[in-house]
């Protein structure tokens, strides 16, 4: 088995373009999201963006994730407005707007949006993202923001936490590399995606994934074929995630540290399952499915360009065999 | 041989300081008898043991020592025996002088502790009650705990069924259990819970009061003659137990059973029961200021019959899989080998709720390697293993089961994927149990189940061909994770030697009770402290190794 | 008849009268199984078995629920076939399940993996055909091993 064809098939298999119908409908859902928060904050907030992996080109197509930014002015509800203002704000509007289509829920940071599968069977989910300039007008020049934490996660507390981040440096966190590097990297986040979707809820968040992927690669020479860097990359977090200096700085904030969102023993949870993985690919190579699949609904499809196994000399059939 | 053994013992318990031999040893119908007094600092005055040393000393008999000291003046103290005797228990040694010294130490440190320093252990202990047979039968009542508090005094009557006839080492033992307690005037106060199996058992009138003490005069032993009650039980009890025997005249000669409550903490209620024959009760009539009234006939010995606290708690009190687990809604299709060794494992261990799916019946054959009895011949595995259960733990409460839930639930399974309304129902249904463990084998199950929206733990349990290899999975993929393992490039195991009855329609993999057992076992064993560690469980492989000697590697993913 | 196995994108088609001849060689040895070797060939870049005959052994044990072929004589049909124009080929293999459905079992799908692991047999998704044969009806499945996995072909 060559690991690294295997790789680029997971990769290939698992391509948001693949899945054309169901990106038009969450672009769509997203534009129709974004069109109703400007009509009810109007000049309250800046233009909603979208952040999530699509605008990162680290997308997979069995998990969508759609993050719509939505940046609003400090004074936007009140000069005295608190963050936690702000988010139960935007919570009620979308809850009003959408309680009878669509399961809003509060999450760590935002309000997710999951919409009641449609006649074709889809599931589309936006999670919109509310934050605050520092100060007025200053959002034009910096791009900063404010996140409300609605519930603990990691070592942030509920409440009581504000993420200061500039989400637009997060996204040029990757797209300012070297086109060569860029790919590598985007290939790798893709298939700890997709080792992380196949996790099923995996606490570690896919920011997180991202910026300990870039890590490994200002830390690290990364050379070789797709396995041996993706080895590489599982490596690191395996050795250093524990560490107790260990640090994920977000590019957007550079005194958020990422390595706070996880609690100690998840840390020791994501070290030791990349010990696993990597023991039991290095014992057995075919195990590497077992992590990193390929998407079954696009991967027989392109098999079917092999056909029925092709012939050298005249198939001769075993001498005995025996049928039930 | 027998002057020189007696010649060791004196010799020996002679050079042990503190004791002194007050009667030399001497055999008596093969019993070696002598007196000894024991001093220890903190005494007074030594204090005399008479010594029995029986012939398999130093060796145990029957889990006792056979070496007694006894001392009738002591009977109030802790761990005295019925016959004076102080209840020690040293350790082995094969070698006479050793075990002798051993428990002579074991005297001496009774001595201090509950003689001169008259200490209590902290943890109760149950009232000694003598053990004798009611006409040629011992009985033996088993009660649970119940959500009811009982005023002093309450009385009424109550409903038991016998269980079953055992023997008592010669004897025979009569068990039965309390199922429910009425009032005196017969209005249900509070029914006793087991398993449903031992609810539709016939009922039988005993009765009950609750005298809150408890019945004994020093703590130890309980009350041996009715006059120790004279005191304790109220005059309208007698009189009820006189309107009773009355009312039954009928059955002179039947035996009923009276249940004397009373706390032994705060929380807990203890019962003791004294078996009443109709026609001889221990009570007389008699004329006081031209009034009948019922008085006890003190000098009558009280025929006290054995009980047992059979709640939870004493019930898996001696070891028990993890809360987690134990207070889950647990289902389990499948239950061949594999199913069956779960589900009765989680029986035993103090798991309740327990749902099965299967609608193969069971064989003659299968009994080798699974839990079932040959007793049951053909029979549907749901059926027979929820009979099994039953007669293990009178907790076990099925909720669902036997053959017709098994056809429904896979039909609504099979058939209803594509159908998204279906399919959230299935979910609905199958995210009703805490825990779901597939031990099928069928990867159709395996698949419609990957596909389903689950907050329940799914663990799916496989074996492959002479038990060399356990799957388990455990995660979301795992789907993908059981058909890579078993997709012939992964574990090595032989495909070719399976076990081939009467044609190939269903070859199963060869293996024994033992193999799979092990495996099973060492499996929940994982999956218990993943659980009571509040770990994340990941898929796991267990692989076993037999060259030179057996070993399990476990491997998680 | 035609048939598809969708999910891998694989089809095949063979002739009526060849399917109702190795029925009646089946309906010889009732109540015990019987079989024998496919030949045919693949067209559209692959994808399309056309089976166009059938082999039957010299020499074989069976039993109600067993069929054992064995290949003697078979070198000869081979090099046959492999003259034709077109070319043919061993593809794969039938038996009956009399009074019984037409579903693999174990053996049977073990009997297919064994053929890939064969050093000479060159094929890489042989075909298998059970003619499940009860007194009311007959059934035919066709399936292809793919990946290790049995596809039905519908």
């Amino acid at each position: 088995m060559d690991k690294s064809k295997h790789l680029e098939s997971v990769i290939r298999t698992h391509q948001i373009t693949k899945e054309q119908q169901l990106l038009d409908k969450h672009i769509q859902k997203k534009n129709e999201v974004k069109e109703a928060l400007e009509e009810k904050y109007g000049s309250n907030i800046y233009p909603p963006f979208n952040s999530g992996s699509y605008a990162k080109n680290t997308a997979i197509n069995t998990k969508f994730d759609f993050d719509l930014v939505s940046p609003f002015k400090r004074n936007a509800f009140g000069s005295n407005g608190t963050l936690e203002q702000m988010y139960n704000d935007v919570y009620d509007f979308l809850y009003d707007k959408y309680k009878n289509e669509a399961e809003v829920k509060k999450q760590k940071v935002s309000i997710g949006l999951e919409f009641y599968a449609d006649n074709e069977g889809d599931v589309i989910k936006i999670d919109v993202v509310p934050g605050r300039e520092f100060n007025l007008d200053q959002y034009k020049e910096d791009e900063n923001l404010n996140l409300y934490v609605y519930y603990r996660y990691g070592n942030f507390n509920s409440g009581s936490e504000r993420i200061k981040t500039n989400i637009n440096a997060q996204i040029n966190n990757i797209k300012d590399r070297a086109t060569k590097e860029k790919d590598s990297i985007r290939k790798i986040i893709r298939l700890l995606k997709i080792w992380k979707a196949n996790k099923g809820n995996y606490p570690t968040k896919s920011f997180f994934l991202e910026l300990i992927t870039i890590k490994t690669f200002d830390n690290n020479e990364i050379t070789g074929s797709l396995w041996e860097k993706l080895k590489t990359v599982l490596e690191y977090i395996r050795d250093n995630v524990t560490n107790e200096n260990f640090k994920l700085i977000d590019p957007g904030n550079s005194s958020n540290d990422l390595a706070d969102t996880l609690t100690t023993y998840e840390k020791q949870q994501l070290s030791s399952d990349m010990k696993n993985m990597l023991e039991r690919i290095s014992e057995n190579e075919e195990n590497l499915k077992t992590y990193f699949p390929e998407n079954e609904k696009f991967k027989e499809k392109e098999s079917v360009k092999n056909g029925y196994g092709a012939n050298s000399g005249i198939p001769i059939p075993p001498p005995k065999l025996n049928f039930g | 041989m027998v002057a020189n053994r007696l010649r060791e013992i004196n010799a020996i318990v002679e050079n042990i300081p503190g004791v002194i031999i007050v009667k030399q040893f001497e055999l008596f119908d093969e019993v070696t008898k002598g007196y000894i007094s024991v001093f220890t600092e903190g005494l007074i005055k030594a204090i005399e043991f008479e010594v029995e040393i029986y012939s398999q000393y130093p060796f145990k008999w029957h889990d006792s020592e056979t070496i007694k000291f006894i001392n009738s003046d002591l009977s109030a103290y802790k761990h005295i025996m019925e016959d004076g005797s102080i209840c020690i228990h040293t350790a082995h040694s094969p070698v006479l002088s050793q075990k002798l010294n051993y428990d002579i130490q074991a005297v001496i440190s009774w001595i201090e502790k509950y003689y001169i320093n008259k200490d209590s252990d902290h943890h109760y202990e149950h009232l000694i009650v003598p053990q004798k047979k009611f006409k040629d039968t011992l009985f033996a009542y088993f009660f649970n705990e119940i959500d009811y508090q009982f005023s002093k005094n309450q009385f009424g009557y109550l409903d038991y069924s016998n269980l079953s006839q055992g023997l008592f080492h010669k004897e025979k033992c009569s068990n039965a259990i309390i199922q429910k307690f009425y009032s005196r005037d017969r209005k249900e106060l509070v029914d006793v819970k087991w398993n449903i199996q031992f609810k539709a058992l016939e009922k039988h009138v005993g009765l009950f009061i609750f005298i809150k003490d408890i019945p004994s005069i020093n703590q130890r032993w309980i009350y041996a003659k009715w006059e120790d009650f004279v005191d304790i039980l109220p005059q309208e009890f007698l009189n009820f137990l006189h309107f009773v025997e009355d009312r039954h005249k009928k059955s002179n000669g039947t035996h009923l059973p009276l249940f004397i409550g009373y706390n032994i903490s705060e929380a807990e209620i203890h019962w003791q029961a004294i078996m009443l024959e109709i026609g001889k009760f221990p009570i007389f009539g008699q004329k006081i200021n031209q009034q009948w009234t019922s008085k006890l006939h003190e000098e009558r010995a009280i025929d006290w019959a054995m009980t047992r606290n059979c709640s939870y708690k004493y019930f898996f009190g001696r070891g028990h899989l993890c809360e987690k687990i134990t207070q889950s809604k647990i289902l389990i299709i499948g239950i061949g080998a594999i199913g069956s060794i779960v589900a009765k494992t989680f029986a035993r261990s103090g798991c309740t709720k327990l749902d099965f799916v299967d609608f193969d019946v069971k064989e003659p054959e299968n009994v080798s390697r699974s839990e079932y009895s040959f007793v049951s011949g053909l029979n549907n595995k749901t059926n027979d293993l929820i009979n099994e259960l039953f007669m293990i733990s009178p907790f076990f409460e099925p909720s669902q089961g036997g053959y017709e839930f098994s056809e429904a639930f896979n039909y609504f399974l099979k058939s209803n994927l594509t159908n998204n309304q279906n399919k959230s129902e299935m979910e609905k249904f199958i995210n009703s149990y805490d825990i779901v463990i597939d031990c099928t084998a069928d990867n159709d199950l395996l698949y419609i189940l990957s596909q389903l929206n689950m907050t329940t733990s799914l663990i799916n349990v496989s074996i492959s061909n002479h038990a060399k290899q356990l799957v388990c999975a455990t995660e979301q993929n795992r789907y993908e994770f059981v058909s890579t393992q078993f997709n012939g490039k992964v574990l090595e195991f032989d495909v070719e030697d399976l076990y081939n009855p009467t044609g190939c329609w269903s070859p199963t993999f060869k293996a024994s009770y033992n193999d799979i057992n092990t495996l099973v076992q060492f499996a929940l064993k994982h999956i218990n402290l993943k659980f009571k560690q509040e770990r994340q469980l990941r898929n796991f492989v267990l692989e076993t190794e037999e060259e030179g000697s057996f070993n399990i590697n476990l491997k998680e993913f | 008849m035609k048939l598809k196995a969708e999910k891998i994108g694989l089809s095949l088609e063979i002739e009526d009268q060849l399917l109702n001849n190795m029925t009646e060689n089946g309906k010889i040895y009732y109540p015990n199984e019987f079989g024998g070797f496919l030949f045919g060939y693949y067209t559209n870049n692959n994808k399309h078995l056309i089976i166009t005959d059938s082999v039957l052994p010299i020499k074989f044990k069976s039993s109600r629920y067993n069929f054992e072929r064995s290949t003697e004589g078979i070198e000869d049909q081979l090099y046959k076939f492999h003259r034709e124009s077109p070319s043919k080929f061993y593809i794969g293999e039938w038996h009956t399940h009399p009074d019984s459905n037409a579903i693999a079992s174990i053996a049977d799908i073990l009997a297919m993996r064994s053929i890939i692991s064969t050093p000479n047999s060159c094929i890489k998704n042989p075909v298998l055909l059970i003619i499940g044969d009860s007194k009311s009806k007959v059934k035919f499945s066709f399936y292809v091993l793919y990946n290790y996995n049995l596809y039905k072909y519908e």
